[in-house]
């Protein structure tokens, strides 16, 4: 009922907008894919386009999910969508190397969810410790983040033992550590064994990558730029509304639509984490709001791959991997 | 009791007469004039053709590539393609040797599981109707489904073997299903000689059953060796990479990561050559051990 309600509420007030504002009968229509399936780490999204704030930007905004055994990279630099979400800032680079014309126009994560986790009762009670645990790692993981946990804290290859998104072969094991998002992770584990696990945050040792970063294409970028600032601006409201969490509930909706399996629980309880980790608000956010990109952090990261082996020194600019164009940390000071 | 043997009485007259009507027939087939064979030139360009479609097609791949612009990041020309197979070579040869051996053991459990399992099957329709229903579920269960059970039955230390598992689930079904139906092809009129000469089970197996059957399992293995290399790759994506001795899939998923394409591309050419070298290397021993006797191998004598 609350639905139905929040629908036509939101269908009166598109009408109003077409009587009102012929513009917004021009509406652009733009897809932003995902870089995974509907759930509150992607909820700024969900949050401006639930709430109409994509509407009144004048975008008529379709979002095409991820998952496990979806990869809607290639869709953005063959054009058939038009903003992607990106996990962190290595495909960006790859992107550079590869001479694929996209850049990343936002970073909406200033700190990485990704995270080791450990049985609240098993023996690893520090990250020197854990380093010794056997590690279940999917195979994104081992070709990214992993090469950093081996080059600069000496997790050995040798532990790295298969991830499929299932929880049982941690569950099953009390010496193992796994991968996951500190946002979701730690609650499922939570719900399965009763105990909360041992968490440790990437980005409190070092990983200083963004997370959830929004990409696009060169072409929109130079022929489009309103497009793309709109699109920007947009979706940092839509972040704000989401983290406040005062009117997000059509946005959960939307989210539990298309991902059944997340729970209501499981939403607050990243709500809760993002914000009291900071992970869209800390640091540069912090004065100059979420979604912003600061060079030398790029550079830095760069510098830490480079270091862990993924890219010979020099091979590209880091820089050119992002622009500044829409959001950066001096733009936003002089406005 | 006397019914069956009088039945089996019968079948004596039935079995010789048919033996030697066998044979008058193979004569008569002999006696036919061969059609004529073609001029020498003709089959060695005949021999030619297959690379030269190869040649052709290449071609057209890369001047289409080529004339239309497209970017490598999209589909890479074979020239760019043959230029990573040089320069990756160091890293693509050990993964491509893991695939392979993944390939090839789990193809030689599947024969060594199949084949006897077949006999047994074949030897009771009563056995083939309790067991034949868990062979199909073993085929028709999605991989992706079963692999992390796999893997914790396995042990998560032993990667390669739940890779090895997975790959020979694929290969094992078209052996086994294959052979079974051979078992059961043995010429009726055939197994009644023998019972009437009193011929030794292994008598029986060597002469009677293996050579109905033998056909009937090179087409199994034709399918399942294919099946096996597809299975090898599939299973590395699904189980997850091997730490130390990470195969093609590994390359393939790194690759498709990292918006490489032209490795990609590297890396599925191995796997194609791959298949198409087991798929020569089937067809040719099974036209080695069919070729003197077997209708489906006999070739217009020149």
């Amino acid at each position: 009922m609350v639905r139905l309600l929040s629908a036509l509420v939101l269908r009166c007030t598109l009408c109003t907008m077409f009587v009102g504002a012929a513009d917004a009968l021009a509406a652009d229509r733009v897809t932003l894919a995902l870089n995974w399936k509907a759930q509150p780490e992607l909820g700024g999204f969900y949050q401006a386009l639930a709430d109409g704030t994509y509407a009144e930007a004048g975008l008529e905004v379709s979002i095409k999910q991820g998952g496990p055994l979806v990869n809607n990279r290639p869709l953005l630099a063959f054009g058939q969508v038009d903003f992607l979400v990106g996990t962190n800032l290595l495909q960006a680079f790859d992107a550079v190397k590869q001479g694929i014309p996209t850049k990343v126009v936002a970073a909406f994560f200033q700190r990485d969810p990704q995270c080791i986790l450990a049985h609240a009762d098993g023996p690893h009670r520090t990250w020197e410790d854990v380093a010794k645990a056997p590690l279940l790692m999917g195979n994104a993981g081992r070709q990214t983040f992993f090469l950093w946990m081996h080059s600069a804290h000496g997790f050995p290859r040798a532990n790295l033992r298969p991830y499929n998104h299932s929880l049982a072969p941690f569950l099953n094991d009390k010496t193992a550590a796994m991968q996951g998002f500190v946002t979701a992770e730690p609650k499922r584990i939570e719900e399965a064994t009763g105990r909360f696990p041992r968490v440790w945050l990437l980005a409190d040792h070092g990983w200083s990558s963004y997370s959830t970063v929004l990409e696009t294409r060169v072409d929109l970028i130079e022929n489009r730029p309103e497009l793309v600032q709109r699109f920007i601006d947009a979706s940092r409201t839509g972040w704000e509304r989401y983290l406040d969490g005062k009117d997000s509930s059509a946005a959960d909706a939307l989210i539990k639509r298309d991902n059944p399996a997340i729970t209501d629980e499981q939403i607050a309880y990243s709500r809760q984490k993002m914000r009291e980790l900071g992970l869209l608000t800390s640091g540069d956010a912090a004065s100059a709001g979420i979604g912003v990109i600061r060079l030398e952090r790029v550079r830095r990261f760069y510098d830490d791959m480079t270091k862990a082996g993924m890219y010979k020194h020099g091979e590209i600019r880091p820089e050119d991997a992002v622009t500044l164009q829409f959001i950066s940390a001096q733009r936003a000071a002089s406005r | 009791m006397s019914s069956g043997l009088s039945f089996t009485g019968a079948c004596v007259g039935n079995a010789v007469t048919g033996w030697r009507q066998v044979s008058d027939l193979g004569l008569n087939s002999e006696a036919t004039p061969p059609p004529a064979p073609a001029p020498r030139l003709l089959r060695a360009l005949g021999s030619l053709a297959p690379g030269a479609l190869a040649i052709v097609l290449l071609a057209g791949w890369e001047i289409a590539v080529r004339v239309a612009d497209v970017p490598q990041y999209m589909l890479p020309a074979p020239s760019a393609i043959g230029a990573t197979l040089v320069a990756e070579w160091d890293a693509l040869r050990p993964a491509w040797a893991v695939t392979l051996m993944t390939m090839a053991v789990a193809l030689l459990a599947a024969i060594i599981l199949g084949v006897p399992s077949a006999a047994l099957l074949a030897s009771s329709r009563l056995v083939e109707r309790m067991v034949f229903p868990y062979a199909v579920m073993l085929q028709v269960t999605p991989l992706v489904a079963v692999a992390p059970f796999i893997v914790l039955l396995i042990g998560w230390q032993r990667v390669w073997w739940a890779q090895l598992a997975c790959s020979w689930i694929v290969a094992f079904f078209p052996i086994l299903s294959n052979t079974t139906i051979g078992f059961r092809s043995a010429d009726r009129g055939l197994c009644d000689l023998f019972q009437l000469y009193h011929a030794s089970p292994w008598q029986r197996l060597r002469l009677l059953l293996a050579p109905s059957a033998l056909p009937y399992f090179l087409a199994g293995l034709k399918v399942s060796t294919n099946l096996a290399l597809v299975g090898a790759v599939v299973a590395e994506f699904v189980v997850g990479a091997q730490v130390d001795n990470p195969g093609l899939a590994s390359t393939i998923f790194e690759s498709q990561l990292r918006s490489d394409a032209p490795t990609m591309f590297a890396a599925l050419a191995l796997i194609s050559v791959t298949g198409v070298m087991a798929y020569a290397a089937t067809h040719g021993f099974s036209f080695l051990l069919l070729r003197r006797w077997h209708d489906s191998a006999l070739v217009s004598q020149p």
